[in-house]
């Protein structure tokens, strides 16, 4: 599972090197963003949840101001009628008076009232605005209000809504009213007694100030109750009181005025209390937390949207700033390729400093590797006919058909000693000629080489020459390349002794010098100038007249080859005085190991 | 194309098509529009007695969001003339309508044609001719079950004996299946019983309740079938004109319970009018709102007045509905 996971992430990295700055940048800014749009949306909404129920509160104190009032002049209603009407009249002489006193007083708030009327503590009615006939077999003594009036005559009470069921006014039509009854002192034929003012407050009254703010569309809404959680308005009451909805009003109503948090079934909601003095009501406006959203649905879009096109315009702003950084790099690279696929051999030098600096580095690297492949080449080639060319020198046929004509002569001229010595001579040469096809031997090998043929040469330049050999013994056991003698002796008899009588001498030595082996070949002939010397080892063009043809280039040519440039050989002459071609080859112990680096062209 | 670019035309794109897509989402928040609109058809829609009914389908609008019309008719209103005004309001922009089946012929067929264009919710039972129940949705209370409780509510205050006794039937229409339905019911009731029907009347009563009741033999009891039988009835009994036959009966409007609390009526059955209204919107609701939602009938329950309790506080509920 962990690594299908590893496998799909790895899957995603990003792999070129714009799509990976363009993925950095896309990630990072779409993260700030994200980021910064969260965090703004939260203090938005808080602030605006803040405000909504800031917003409830002045509107339920100003709501409730305006009920108190509304409540107070209902009272102030009752209190007119009762101090200044009821208590101060008789009913049984001035009763016409207290009605057209009633009925003045009904006129003048007759918008906010539904009826005024006062009935004795039986039930009998005693005066009534408007005017109307009271019910047939009525029993006001029963209902609710008045029951309340006399059981606490100290106090005025407010009912809950309910529909008036006091008089018959022929329009068929129920009233919904809140009374406000007391119990008020009637004198009557001069006779105190217990009598309950009613005021009907017309309900539709209350329910128009309270509609008034019950017009949100986000499910917030004000409802009134009393202190038993009674509902008196709620802008959903017919459907509570049928069950199709419900309300947490006991609840309310134990609350002090502030703000609460609720689950009423299960919904969250802020519930703002407001107590509406005297009467003890509830003034209840609910916030459901869907409510602290709903005027956010379209902020929620609009910051969906602005991150929406905020990333549409990165997308942009990333591309190009990632293709304005990784083009010179990409450019660089596709030169790269092209270069690495033999297209084209310039490499890209443009954009920023550090791009040009690699550029120009990339550049001069496959250069250098263009010239030291070119070398390589060159050595290649160089070796191989250096090679061939040694290899014609072991086998110089021309050499080979004087020796062996020397031989036929001595066999002839029944000289069998000297032909054997030729022939065993002959053999060692070839011998390590061959040297098992190798191209390292040790000096030892070398300097009997150089003997054997030196005594062949002898033998057929009639020793007209001497030859010497002084060889540090220690020096044998060190590695050469192989016939590098031969080449130098042949010259120094072909250039150098072969026109003197007798006189010509040739030493070979042999020495080690520090680090080095050094191998000397002195003739005492005809020497040569030093514009001579200076062209034997520089120009390869030269024809030579005698010889195997192997020439002092080639010698120096593989003793480089093999051991560096700054081996090789050193030509001293002096014309009539002398040649003396030194050998100059590092001292590398003659091993297996070392030979096999050796020919595979790794000296050290 | 690079891959690089291809992701980029992408991705723009898919960002392109989101903001397209938000853009659009945003509009109809913005237009804030209300679910749809319903019309709603009952004949003599001003009348009183649609008072609790057209309250019900404010509140269910209100609470659904959903537009309501109630479209002003007259008293008496053919099919075809019902047709004119539910085809007037589909060309209005109606996603629904709410309609009170007028008696008589060719009815279904025309709402089968308004049905293939807009939801139908029927507030009234529809007489299919053939003994069938309609496939229309309807809301309303058990007709049958009423005119049982009505005559329940006779029995009762005759101790259930009725031997002997007399009674007439009145109505506003004698071939809409409500009354049928009703009737039925309260006949059904009372048989066995040993009540004998003198006489049945029906008629609008526009032109006076002297002209229908006038003549009609002396009984013990009469039955009013519908509110507009029984408001006749109520007030030619308030004037005495029923001879001190008494009068029971099946309404919904404050004209009736005024006749009830003036003692005219005996007994009154009363079906929630408010609740037809609201569950009948509430169903049309559900169907704007859910595509494949079909709508079904709904039964409203009904109630039993008696002048004694027509002021406890359940009833005071029933009767602040009926006075909205």
């Amino acid at each position: 599972m962990k690594s299908r996971f590893l496998k799909y992430v790895k899957g995603l990295e990003p792999r070129g090197i714009q799509t990976t700055i363009m993925f950095s940048f896309s990630v990072i800014s779409i993260s700030i963003m994200l980021i910064l749009g969260i965090v703004l949306y939260l203090r938005f909404s808080n602030a605006a949840r803040q405000e909504t129920i800031q917003s409830t509160r002045r509107l339920l104190e100003q709501t409730g101001e305006n009920l108190e009032e509304y409540l107070i002049s209902m009272r102030q209603i009752s209190d007119t009628a009762y101090y200044y009407l009821i208590k101060e009249n008789d009913f049984s002489t001035s009763g016409e008076d207290i009605q057209s006193r009633i009925n003045l007083l009904y006129e003048a708030n007759r918008d906010n009232l539904q009826s005024i009327v006062v009935y004795n503590s039986y039930g009998g009615l005693l005066a009534a605005e408007p005017v109307a006939t009271q019910k047939e077999n009525l029993n006001v003594t029963e209902q609710g209000w008045f029951q309340q009036a006399l059981d606490e005559v100290e106090n005025m009470h407010f009912s809950t809504p309910h529909i008036q069921n006091l008089f018959d006014d022929s329009t068929f039509r129920y009233y919904w009213v809140i009374s406000l009854s007391r119990a008020v002192e009637i004198t009557n034929e001069g006779r105190s007694e217990l009598g309950v003012l009613l005021v009907d407050m017309d309900y539709s009254v209350m329910s128009r100030m309270l509609d008034q703010i019950n017009t949100s569309e986000n499910g917030q809404y004000y409802y009134l109750c009393d202190s038993s959680g009674e509902i008196i308005y709620h802008p959903r009451r017919i459907q509570i009181s049928d069950g199709i909805s419900s309300e947490n009003s006991r609840m309310a109503a134990g609350y002090k005025d502030g703000v609460y948090d609720e689950t009423f079934e299960g919904e969250r909601r802020k519930v703002v209390v407001n107590t509406i003095s005297y009467t003890g009501w509830k003034l209840v406006g609910v916030i459901p937390y869907s409510a602290f959203t709903y005027g956010m649905v379209n902020m929620r879009y609009f910051i969906v949207l602005l991150m929406l096109l905020m990333a549409m315009m990165l997308a942009v702003v990333n591309r190009i700033v990632s293709q304005g950084i990784s083009r010179p790099v990409l450019r660089l690279n596709d030169s790269v390729r092209e270069y690495e696929a033999g297209e084209k051999p310039e490499i890209y030098i443009g954009g920023p400093q550090e791009i040009r600096h690699l550029g120009h580095s990339i550049q001069k690297s496959y250069e250098q590797i263009e010239d030291l492949m070119k070398k390589i080449v060159l050595e290649q080639n160089e070796r191989r006919k250096s090679e061939l060319d040694a290899l014609q020198s072991q086998i110089n046929p021309h050499f080979l058909y004087n020796t062996l004509e020397s031989i036929t002569w001595m066999v002839e001229g029944e000289r069998n000693d000297e032909a054997v010595f030729m022939i065993s001579q002959l053999a060692r040469l070839f011998r390590i000629s061959l040297s098992k096809g190798r191209t390292i031997i040790s000096i030892k090998d070398e300097i009997q080489h150089a003997q054997s043929y030196m005594n062949i040469q002898k033998v057929r330049y009639k020793n007209t020459f001497s030859v010497s050999f002084d060889i540090d013994p220690d020096i044998c056991s060190y590695s050469t390349v192989k016939l590098i003698l031969q080449p130098i002796l042949e010259n120094a008899i072909n250039y150098g002794v072969s026109g003197m009588d007798e006189s010509g001498e040739i030493c070979v030595e042999g020495r080690r010098d520090g680090d080095n082996i050094l191998l000397s070949v002195t003739d005492n002939g005809i020497g040569m100038s030093e514009e001579e010397v200076g062209l034997v080892l520089t120009d390869s063009t030269r024809i030579h007249k005698r010889g195997s043809g192997v020439g002092l280039v080639n010698v120096n040519r593989r003793i480089q080859i093999y051991f560096g440039n700054e081996y090789g050989l050193v030509i001293e002459s002096e014309p009539d005085e002398g040649t003396r071609v030194t050998v100059r080859i590092p001292a590398v112990p003659y091993t297996e190991e070392g030979t096999k680096l050796l020919e595979e062209g790794r000296s050290e | 194309m690079k891959v690089s670019k291809k992701s980029f035309i992408i991705t723009e794109a898919v960002l392109g098509i989101l903001v397209l897509i938000l853009a659009v989402m945003m509009l109809r928040e913005n237009n804030g529009e209300p679910l749809g609109r319903v019309s709603v058809i009952v004949r003599d829609s001003d009348n009183a007695q649609w008072a609790a009914f057209k309250y019900g389908i404010r509140m269910a609008a209100q609470d659904r969001g959903v537009e309501a019309v109630i479209v002003g008719t007259e008293s008496v209103m053919t099919t075809e003339e019902e047709r004119e005004l539910i085809e007037s309001e589909i060309g209005k922009g109606a996603d629904a309508v709410i309609v009170q089946p007028v008696p008589g012929e060719g009815v279904e067929e025309m709402l089968q044609k308004v049905k293939k264009k807009v939801p139908v919710m029927l507030v009234e039972a529809l007489d299919s001719g053939n003994g069938k129940a309609s496939e229309f949705p309807v809301t309303a209370a058990d007709d049958y079950a009423m005119g049982q409780a009505l005559a329940r509510e006779v029995l009762e205050d005759y101790s259930g004996n009725l031997e002997g006794k007399t009674l007439g039937i009145v109505s506003r229409t004698t071939d809409s299946e409500v009354t049928a339905r009703r009737t039925e019911g309260f006949c059904d009731a009372l048989e066995g019983t040993g009540a004998e029907v003198s006489w049945r009347v029906a008629g609008n009563f526009d032109n006076g309740e002297e002209d229908y009741l006038g003549g009609q033999e002396k009984v013990d009891f009469v039955a009013a079938l519908d509110d507009s039988s029984l408001t006749a009835a109520g007030a030619y009994s308030a004037s005495d004109g029923l001879n001190g036959a008494l009068l029971y009966g099946i309404a919904h409007s404050t004209q009736a319970a005024y006749y009830l609390d003036t003692g005219s009526v005996e007994c009154l059955v009363v079906p929630d009018g408010f609740h037809v209204g609201y569950q009948s919107m509430s169903e049309i609701a559900d169907g704007m709102e859910q595509l494949f939602y079909k709508e079904k009938d709904q039964v409203v329950s009904y109630t039993v007045l008696r002048r004694e309790t027509m002021f406890s506080k359940e009833n005071q509920e029933l009767l602040f509905t009926m006075s909205q």
